[in-house]
């Protein structure tokens, strides 16, 4: 009897090392790969951002075109100015809510009218904030055409947009 | 008889013990990033685009002939001046300085902890930047432009 109760004891404590081992194992797997989907998740989410942004700022009503050189992700904030009017309502065809682009350097926390641009810093479109579930954001170059001694030139200076939808 | 058991038991949980430490130290060392490991980040990347096509305050040739910072790197390589006298060197060591001290806020209550940007031009470095502290998590871009431009741009969060 004692000799029975011994080995059931011992089994016992066989499944519980064993049960432990698994566990540590798995806890283990577990780590390595949630740091792995958590760099793939955020690479994502940057990807997206950077998708968004270029696919804003390559539509004729934002794009630089030619006129700027071979600059990617460009806006011509020329166009911007003479055109927000009338971009509000594209708000249904971009699928978005918001959009934001900032001057970050140099910066400025005026809003852009035409009366105060190109003295200003920030273009505010659509302006529907209502129900907005996420936002993304990613550098631009914004650029216009300056004058100097009846030269025009080009000028180009970095911006974030903001994109909420 | 007692003995033995005994001596099982123990066998048994030294085993455990023994493996549980094995994994542990497997754990640590594969949380434990290289800190030379850069990720890739497209935010920098998109950062890095726009800081080459930022027009700077130095003319080239004649007055009103602004260049786009990627120009200026290559004026200062060439040891140039701009319109105005001013070394390029010191204009782009300067524009580059207010880029990022605009740009990228860095410290404990920023996400932001510390960036640092890397200049090359054929291979040789030109202008290094740092600012903050270097952490383990890290976000950067490595870029190669025309004319030989390589740019290593890291952020640490």
């Amino acid at each position: 009897m004692v000799k029975a109760q011994m080995r059931v004891q011992q089994m016992a404590f066989m499944l519980i090392a064993v049960t432990l081992f698994f566990v540590l194992v798995g806890l283990f797997v577990l780590s390595t790969q949630f740091s792995g989907l958590r760099k793939s998740a955020e690479n994502l989410r940057e990807q997206e951002a950077m998708l968004l942004a270029s696919k804003i700022s390559s539509t004729p009503e934002f794009s630089c075109g030619s006129t700027y050189g071979a600059i990617s992700t460009c806006i011509d904030s020329d166009k911007l100015i003479s055109g927000m009017e009338y971009l509000k309502d594209y708000s249904d065809f971009y699928g978005i809510k918001n959009i934001e682009i900032r001057k970050v350097h140099p910066e400025s926390n005026q809003t852009c009218t035409r009366l105060n641009y190109p003295n200003c810093g920030v273009f505010l479109l659509f302006q529907d904030g209502n129900n907005s579930i996420g936002d993304k954001s990613s550098f631009v170059s914004l650029c216009r055409k300056e004058s100097r001694n009846s030269k025009f030139y080009n000028k180009c200076e970095i911006a974030k947009i903001y994109v909420r939808y | 008889m007692k003995r033995k058991a005994q001596s099982e038991i123990v066998g048994f949980t030294m085993i455990i013990i023994i493996v549980a430490v094995l994994i542990l130290v497997f754990l640590g060392i594969s949380m434990n990033k290289n800190k030379k490991d850069i990720i890739e980040s497209y935010e920098a990347e998109a950062f890095v685009q726009s800081m080459f096509a930022y027009t700077t305050t130095c003319e080239e040739r004649y007055e009103g002939d602004f260049v786009p910072l990627r120009r200026l790197i290559s004026l200062c390589k060439e040891r140039r001046s701009c319109f105005d006298s001013q070394l390029s060197c010191d204009v782009l060591e300067y524009e580059i300085e207010g880029i990022l001290n605009s740009t990228w806020k860095v410290g404990n209550e920023w996400p932001a902890k510390g960036y640092f940007l890397n200049l090359t031009l054929r291979g040789e470095e030109l202008m290094s930047f740092k600012k903050g502290n270097i952490t383990n998590s890290n976000r950067g871009s490595s870029q190669t432009f025309p004319d030989e431009i390589d740019i290593i741009f890291v952020v640490y969060e």
